[in-house]
C-alpha cells in the first residue's frame, strides 16, 4: 500500500532507472533538434545561421549518398520509406552523438540541465496569477511520435542487452503506464514483508490518529536496521507531537546532527524515492533541518511570551543559542543558498532586536546606554541585511513591507526613550499586542515556506 | 607534465581534438594547434611550484560524539572497508567452508529442537547419520570423477537453508516423531527456529570470508512457498540412498490427530480419516520417495500431502453425508472463533507465520486493536531480536542510535508487565475452543427456525468451509492452493475407483 522506508539497492532497479534516464535524454535531444535548438557546442552569433545550413545541407548529402549505397547493396528490395529514413539518420547520428554521450552518465547528464534535483518535481500551481502561460510551440502527434521512435531505436544497444523485466519497464513506462514493480510485490523476503506490514499498520494508525499504536509501529520500525530513518522522520515528529511535545525538538535535532551530512548529491545512491524529503546533499537543504529551525524559533518565542520577558536568562540563551547556530549553517554550502534559511536568521534578529528594545531600561545612563542601544540598532541592522540576502535569493516570498514597518516601530521605541527620557511612566503599548501577532505571523510564514520550497 | 582538459573540438585543418593542455600558458590541443586569443598570464612567480596542483576542500563534518571527521576520513575509512572485502575465499576453499558453515547451522538448529523443544537426544544422532550420507556421496562424486570436472561438481552442492530444515524432517521420520512439516514452517516464519538469520549464528571470520553467493544460500529469504519444503525433501530422499537404508514411513495418526485438534473438530473425524486412508490407501503410499524432477507435477507422492488431501475429503464426505449429526448451524460455527480465545503462545506464532506467508495482506485495514497490538507485540519478541547488527556500524552509528531509541522507548522499556498476565497454554486454549463451540453449536441448534435447511445452501456452506481449510493448509504447508487441489482431486479419483473395485 505503502512505500517501504528502505533504500533498496538492487541491480535490477538501477538499470532500469538507467534506462529511463537515457530515453529522457534522447527524447530531449530528439526534441530539441527538432524545434532547431542545437546543443553541442556553442555557435557564434554571426556563424551560427551558417552553420546551421551547412549541416543541414551537409547531413542531406550524407543522407543521399548513404541511400544509394544502401541501394546498391539490397537492390529493389530497399525501398524509400519513412522508417528507413530514420534508421539512416540514426546511421548519421551515431557517427558523432552517440560516442560521447554513451561515456557518460545519463542520469547525470539528466540532472545536469536541473539546478537542483527537486526541480525535477513538476510544480503544480494553483494559484490563477502564479500560473505559468501555456507553452505554444506545440508540436503535432506524428512529430510527437517521430521523436518517441528515433529516441527508441537510438537506445536499441542498450536495450539489448537489458533483462527481460527491465524491458517491460521500459516498454511500459514510454508509454506512459504506470508500473508496479514485480521485485516488491512477488519476490518478497520474510523481513521486507514485515517492514512493509508495519509501515503499512503505521500510516493507517497515523491516519486513524491511533497515536499509541502509531507510536509503537514507529518505534518498532526504527529498530530494524534496514529501515532508514529519513524516509520516516516527518511521521516520527508528528507522533512525537501528538505524544510527547517536549520530545519533537529533542528529535530534530537528533536527525539534524547525525544527517548533517554535506555530501555530494549522488543521483544513484537512492533512487527509488524523491531525494529532497529524505536527506540533503550539496545543493538542497534537508527538509529537516529547515522544520527544525523553524520549530525552535517557534518554541524560542513562546517561552519568551509565557515568561513574559522579565527572566532574560534562560530564553535568551536559547534564541543567541539559535542565532549562532544559524551563523554557523550559513558558512557553508547549501544553508548559504537556500533563502529561507536567511528569512529564518533575519527574523531570529528581529525578534531579539524586539525583545530588547522592549526590555530597554531608560535609567541607564553614558556608555551603558549607548551600548545597549546599540545592540538593539545591531539586530536591527542584521536583520534587514539578512532580509534583503533573502530576497536576492528568490524564490521565498514574505510580506517585506510589513516586516520593515515592524523594524522601524523598534527603531522608534529606542528614539522615542531618548527623546523622552526624564518622562518615567512611559508603558510600553507595543508590546503585548505585537508578540501575538508575531507568532501568529511566523507559524503562517513557515507554513508558507515549506509550500513555496517544496 | 599537465593534464588534458577537456573542450571544445579544435578544428584546425580538421583537428578532431578535443583535449587541451597548457603549454607556457597558451592553450593547445592533443595535436599541438594552438588556440587563438587564449593566452593565460601568470605574472606571480610563486605559482609556478602550484601549477598542476590540485587542491581539494576538506570537508569537515560532525559525527554523533560531536567530534570532527573529515570527508578524506571517510574515504579512507571506505578503504579500509574495500580491503576487509577481500578476504573473501574462493574455489574449493570457498566450497569446503560453505560445508563447514552449513553444518554448523544444523547443528545449532537441531540443538536448539533439542533443547527447547523437547526432541529426543537421539535426534541429533540420526541427522549425523544423514548428514554424512549426504558427504559421503559427496566424496564418492568426488572420486569418480578427474580433476577437470571436480569443480563443476562442486559447485552443485544443492544445499540451501531448506536442506537443513528437509534433513532434520527426515530424522524425525525416521525416529517416528509426531512433527510434520507443518510445525517446521510455523517454527522458522514464526521466528521461532532461527531460519531467516541463520547467518547471524556462524563465526564472524567465515561470514566475512564466505562469499555472498553462499552466504544467500545458507540465508532463507522467503517463507517457502510452491511445496518448495516437500520439493527438496524428495531431492535429497533420491541423492542419498536414505529411503534404502533408514525408515521412511510416515507415521501418520499424530498428523491426523493434529489436524483435527488444530480445526477443532469432534473426535470421531480422527477415526473417520484414519479409517478412509486405511480402507483407500496402501502404507506404501505414505513413504518419503525419492522421485525427483526439476518440473515434478505428481503432488500426491508427497506423503504429507496426501494425508491431507483425505483430511480434506473425509471433512467434506462426512458432512455431505451425515445430514443429522452436523446441521447447517454446527458447520457454520466450524472454524468461527473470537479472537480472545486465541491467546497462546503457539496460536500466537500460527497468526504470525500466517502473515508471513500470506501473499496479500490487504486486510489490515480490518484489523482491530487486539489484532494489531497481538501483531506489534510478536514484532517485538521474535522478529526484533533476530534483525542482525549490521557488520560495519562504527561506534558513532551505534551511539547514534542508541540516543534515538532514548528518544522513542519501547513500551516496554518504560514499564514491565505485570507477571500475573500469563498468556494461557496450548491445551487450555483448546479446552475453551471445543467448549465454547459445544455451547455456540448448542445455542444454534436449539433454534429450532434452523431446522429447516436448504440443501443448497448446505453444499454451498461446505464449499465455503472447504475453501477456508485449503487455503490455510496451504498456508501451513508452504504449497500453493493448486498443488493441494491435485492432490485431492488425484486422491478423489482414487477412491471412487477403489470403491468401484470393491462392487
Amino acid at each position: 500500500m505503502f512505500d517501504i522506508p528502505i533504500g533498496l539497492t538492487s541491480k535490477r532497479i538501477r538499470a532500469a532507472e538507467k534506462l529511463r534516464y537515457e530515453y529522457c535524454n534522447n527524447l530531449y535531444r530528439r526534441y530539441r533538434q527538432s524545434q532547431g535548438i542545437m546543443d553541442n557546442g556553442l555557435p557564434t552569433p554571426e556563424n551560427s545561421a551558417t552553420e546551421a545550413s551547412e549541416t543541414e545541407e551537409g547531413s542531406q548529402k550524407k543522407r543521399k549518398r548513404l541511400r544509394r549505397r544502401w541501394k546498391t547493396i539490397m537492390g529493389e528490395s530497399y525501398s524509400d520509406c519513412d522508417s528507413d529514413d530514420d534508421d539512416l539518420e540514426e546511421l548519421i547520428q551515431t557517427g558523432d552523438d552517440d560516442v560521447e554521450h554513451k561515456e557518460e552518465d545519463q542520469e547525470r547528464i539528466f540532472f545536469k540541465r536541473y539546478h537542483k534535483p527537486q526541480h525535477t518535481f513538476e510544480n503544480w500551481q494553483t494559484d490563477a496569477s502564479k500560473r505559468a502561460p501555456i507553452r505554444r510551440n506545440k508540436i503535432s502527434f506524428s512529430k510527437l511520435n517521430r521523436i518517441q521512435k528515433r529516441s527508441k531505436n537510438n537506445m536499441e544497444k542498450s536495450f539489448a542487452f537489458a533483462s527481460h523485466k527491465n524491458k517491460v519497464f521500459f516498454n511500459s513506462i514510454s508509454q506512459g503506464l504506470e508500473y508496479i514493480d514485480p521485485e516488491l510485490g512477488d519476490t518478497e523476503t520474510f523481513n521486507i514483508k514485515h517492514i512493509r506490514l508495519l509501515t503499512n499498520l503505521l500510516q493507517l494508525h497515523v491516519s486513524r490518529h491511533n497515536w499509541t499504536l502509531a507510536y509503537k509501529c514507529f518505534a518498532l520500525l526504527i529498530r530494524i536496521p534496514k529501515v532508514d530513518i529519513r524516509n520516516l522522520w516527518g511521521i516520527g515528529d508528528r507522533i512525537l507531537a501528538e505524544r510527547e511535545p517536549v520530545k519533537s525538538l529533542e528529535f530534530l535535532e537528533w536527525m539534524n546532527s547525525v544527517y548533517s551530512s554535506r555530501m555530494k548529491f549522488s543521483e544513484d545512491i537512492n533512487y527509488q524515492r524523491p531525494p529532497v524529503f529524505t536527506k540533503g546533499s550539496r545543493d538542497h537543504v534537508p527538509k529537516y533541518t529547515v522544520t527544525f529551525l523553524w520549530i525552535s524559533l517557534i518554541s524560542c518565542t513562546r517561552e519568551m511570551e509565557e515568561s513574559g520577558g522579565n527572566d532574560n536568562l534562560n530564553e535568551g540563551d536559547a534564541l543567541l543559542d539559535l542565532i549562532e547556530r544559524i551563523s554557523e549553517l550559513i558558512l557553508s554550502p547549501p544553508f548559504m543558498e537556500d533563502s529561507e534559511i536567511w528569512f529564518i536568521y533575519a527574523l531570529c534578529h528581529m525578534i531579539k532586536a524586539d525583545k530588547l528594545s522592549s526590555q530597554f531600561n531608560q535609567n541607564l545612563v553614558g556608555s551603558a546606554r549607548d551600548i545597549a542601544s546599540n545592540q538593539v540598532f545591531q539586530h536591527i541592522q542584521n536583520s534587514k541585511t539578512f532580509l534583503q540576502t533573502c530576497a536576492s535569493k528568490g524564490d521565498f516570498h514574505f510580506p517585506k513591507r510589513y516586516i520593515e514597518r515592524q523594524l522601524e516601530s523598534f527603531e522608534k521605541r529606542i528614539q522615542q526613550l531618548d527623546i523622552i527620557q526624564s518622562n518615567t511612566d512611559q508603558d510600553d503599548i507595543y508590546h503585548s499586542e505585537d508578540f501575538d501577532y508575531h507568532i501568529s505571523h511566523y507559524e503562517d510564514s513557515s507554513s508558507d515556506g515549506l509550500e513555496s520550497s517544496s | 607534465m599537465s593534464t588534458y582538459i577537456k573542450g571544445p573540438i579544435c578544428g584546425v585543418a580538421n583537428c578532431p581534438s578535443r583535449l587541451w593542455r597548457i603549454i607556457d600558458g597558451r592553450r593547445t590541443c592533443q595535436y599541438g594547434h594552438v588556440m587563438d586569443g587564449d593566452v593565460e598570464f601568470n605574472n606571480e612567480d610563486d605559482d609556478i611550484a602550484n601549477s598542476g596542483v590540485i587542491t581539494r576542500r576538506l570537508n569537515l563534518t560532525t559525527n554523533a560524539t560531536g567530534s570532527f571527521q573529515s570527508s578524506f576520513n571517510l574515504s579512507q575509512s571506505q578503504h579500509l572497508h574495500n580491503s576487509d572485502r577481500s578476504k573473501k575465499v574462493y574455489g574449493y576453499e570457498a566450497h569446503v567452508l560453505f560445508l563447514k558453515a552449513f553444518q554448523y547451522i544444523l547443528k545449532r538448529q537441531v540443538d536448539f529442537l533439542v533443547q527447547h523443544l523437547d526432541f529426543p537426544n537421539e535426534f541429533e544422532n540420526v541427522v549425523k547419520i544423514i548428514w554424512g550420507m549426504y558427504l559421503k556421496l559427496l566424496s564418492e562424486q568426488d572420486d569418480g570423477n578427474s580433476n577437470e570436472l571436480e569443480s563443476t561438481v562442486r559447485g552443485h552442492f544443492k544445499l540451501n537453508s531448506l536442506a537443513s530444515l528437509a534433513m532434520m524432517y527426515m530424522a524425525s521420520v525416521h525416529m517416528g516423531l509426531p512433527v510434520y512439516i507443518r510445525d517446521f514452517i510455523r517454527w522458522l516464519s514464526s521466528a521461532k527456529v532461527s531460519f531467516f538469520n541463520a547467518t547471524e549464528l556462524l563465526p564472524e571470520t567465515w561470514r566475512e570470508k564466505l562469499p555472498n553467493y553462499y552466504l544467500a544460500l545458507l540465508e532463507g529469504g522467503k517463507v517457502p512457498h510452491d511445496g518448495q519444503l516437500f520439493q527438496k525433501i524428495s531431492q535429497l530422499c533420491s541423492m542419498t540412498d536414505f529411503t534404502a537404508r533408514l525408515n521412511c514411513q510416515l507415521t501418520y495418526e499424530p498428523l491426523i490427530f493434529k489436524l483435527v485438534t488444530h480445526m477443532v473438530l469432534p473426535p470421531e473425524f480422527y477415526m473417520f480419516t484414519l479409517e478412509l486412508i486405511q480402507t483407500m490407501d496402501e502404507d506404501e503410499n505414505f513413504r518419503l520417495s525419492g522421485n525427483y524432477k526439476r518440473k515434478f507435477r505428481k503432488y500426491y507422492l508427497w506423503a504429507e500431502l496426501r494425508v491431507v488431501a483425505y483430511f480434506v475429503l473425509t471433512v467434506r464426505w462426512v458432512l455431505l453425508c451425515d445430514l443429522k449429526s452436523y446441521p447447517l448451524p454446527w458447520i457454520q460455527a466450524v472454524m468461527k472463533f473470537p479472537r480472545e480465545l486465541e491467546s497462546s503462545e503457539e496460536t500466537k506464532d500460527v497468526h504470525a507465520a500466517y502473515l508471513s506467508a500470506q501473499a496479500d495482506t490487504k486486510d489490515i485495514t480490518e484489523w482491530d486493536t487486539t489484532r494489531t497490538s497481538a501483531y506489534l507485540e510478536w514484532v517485538e519478541k521474535r522478529l526484533l531480536p533476530m534483525q542482525k547488527n549490521e557488520m560495519n556500524t562504527k561506534i558513532d552509528h551505534k551511539i547514534a542510535m542508541r540516543k534515538l531509541h532514548k528518544i522513542f522507548p519501547m513500551d516496554s522499556e518504560t514499564y514491565r508487565l505485570e507477571p500475573g498476565n500469563r498468556s494461557p497454554s496450548y491445551i487450555e486454549e483448546l479446552q475453551e475452543k471445543y467448549n465454547y463451540f459445544h455451547t455456540s453449536v448448542e445455542n444454534s441448534c436449539a433454534n429450532p427456525n434452523s431446522f429447516q435447511e436448504d440443501p443448497n445452501e448446505r453444499i454451498l456452506c461446505i464449499h465455503k468451509l472447504e475453501q477456508t481449510l485449503i487455503h490455510q493448509l496451504s498456508l501451513e504447508y508452504g504449497c500453493s492452493i493448486e498443488q493441494l487441489r491435485v492432490t485431492i482431486d488425484h486422491v478423489e479419483n482414487n477412491c471412487r475407483m477403489r470403491s468401484e473395485e470393491f462392487d
